[in-house]
């Protein structure tokens, strides 16, 4: 028998065992589990032309996503987005969340958040601010006291829709204050706000808990505003 | 009075800025949002452990093996001498000699045997 025609059978025998059923089902996992996810994105035009609101939302190691504005109620922004997922802020502190695999359901006295009085100044003197609330979280983790430090106030640049904005940058350092029902190793992290020269919050990365994934936000329609 | 009141108004309008040009969907702003914040996280790590302890499963794996057929047919049964084997029963013949005043009488009489195997 030709050397080619065994070559052939035997290259025809491996091609249709990959074909088999669990073959097929390693290399179907295999492939979803690395396929490139995109972030969702739109153009400066697009974002001006947009008759809602929008902004895009980073969680954790997710693709970014797009969320639009639906209310604004008792001043308080709702953000929804295509999975039925809402994000309730006050002066874009996020103060409360909905359809998340966890949700921060309650914070308390929010009419002390700093982050109604920035940005104070555009000085570069770091102007301290303490405030501290109870939050209720999903998982029956509930009166947790936190308090928060502002303790910086830097020039910053923030890159969005192809464009480079002159912002300032407030850090937040938040500290549990008590201990959690659960393993904690960290009970603090930061939080980071950005806001242009008008005094608009443009972008900001939050975190509702130290082991909860980070939410960076960035307001798309109040930079393409700023363009105008 | 009057001059408190165009303050307040003013105070309002200044107050009520920050939201004015921002523009709000209602149910609609469903329509504008895409993309997932919810969605679970693919740990690709956790899947190639997943699918490695999948091949070595099914590598390792036996299939179940039905019971095979029991001992086959043992040697055929055999009669002594020249009997027939009928229905598994061996049937001899022997004559039996009856003598009586008048004369002998010669009477065959069959038997049943079992086989030997």
């Amino acid at each position: 028998m030709n050397v080619k025609i065994i070559t052939l059978i035997a290259l025809i025998l491996i091609l249709i065992s990959g074909c088999s059923g669990t073959y097929q089902a390693y290399y179907q996992t295999l492939k979803i589990a690395f396929a490139e996810q995109n972030d969702a994105k739109l153009t400066l035009m697009e974002v001006q032309q947009s008759d809602i609101d929008v902004m895009s939302v980073k969680r954790g190691k997710r693709p970014a996503a797009i969320m639009a504005l639906a209310y604004i109620e008792n001043s308080q922004h709702k953000w929804v987005s295509s999975d039925n997922t809402m994000l309730i802020m006050d002066k874009g502190r996020i103060i409360r969340t909905i359809g998340l695999n966890e949700n921060l359901l309650y914070s308390s006295n929010t009419n002390f958040d700093p982050l109604k009085s920035l940005p104070s100044h555009s000085n570069d003197k770091p102007k301290q601010q303490r405030w501290s609330r109870i939050v209720d979280r999903t998982g029956d983790e509930y009166s947790y006291p936190i308090e928060s430090i502002f303790s910086q106030a830097s020039p910053d640049t923030v890159q969005a829709l192809s464009l480079n904005i002159e912002a300032i940058l407030y850090v937040e350092t938040l500290n549990y204050k008590a201990p959690a029902n659960y393993l904690r190793l960290n009970n603090s992290w930061q939080n980071y706000f950005w806001y242009a020269k008008n005094g608009e919050l443009i972008k900001s990365i939050q975190k509702v808990s130290p082991l909860s994934e980070s939410l960076g936000i960035t307001y798309l329609s109040r930079i393409a505003r700023l363009n105008q | 009075m009057k001059k408190i009141l165009i303050v307040a108004a003013a105070a309002l309008c200044f107050a009520g800025s920050s939201f004015a040009q921002e523009k709000t969907g209602g149910l609609d702003a469903l329509g504008s949002a895409f993309g997932a914040v919810a969605t679970p996280v693919i740990v690709v790590t956790a899947v190639g452990l997943g699918v490695l302890a999948a091949v070595v499963s099914n590598n390792r794996g036996n299939s179940k093996i039905e019971p095979g057929p029991g001992p086959g047919p043992g040697p055929d049964p055999t009669c002594s001498g020249s009997d027939p084997l009928v229905d598994g029963v061996c049937t001899g013949t022997t004559t039996t000699v009856t003598v009586s005043g008048t004369g002998t009488t010669t009477v065959p009489v069959t038997f049943t045997y079992l086989p030997t195997v």
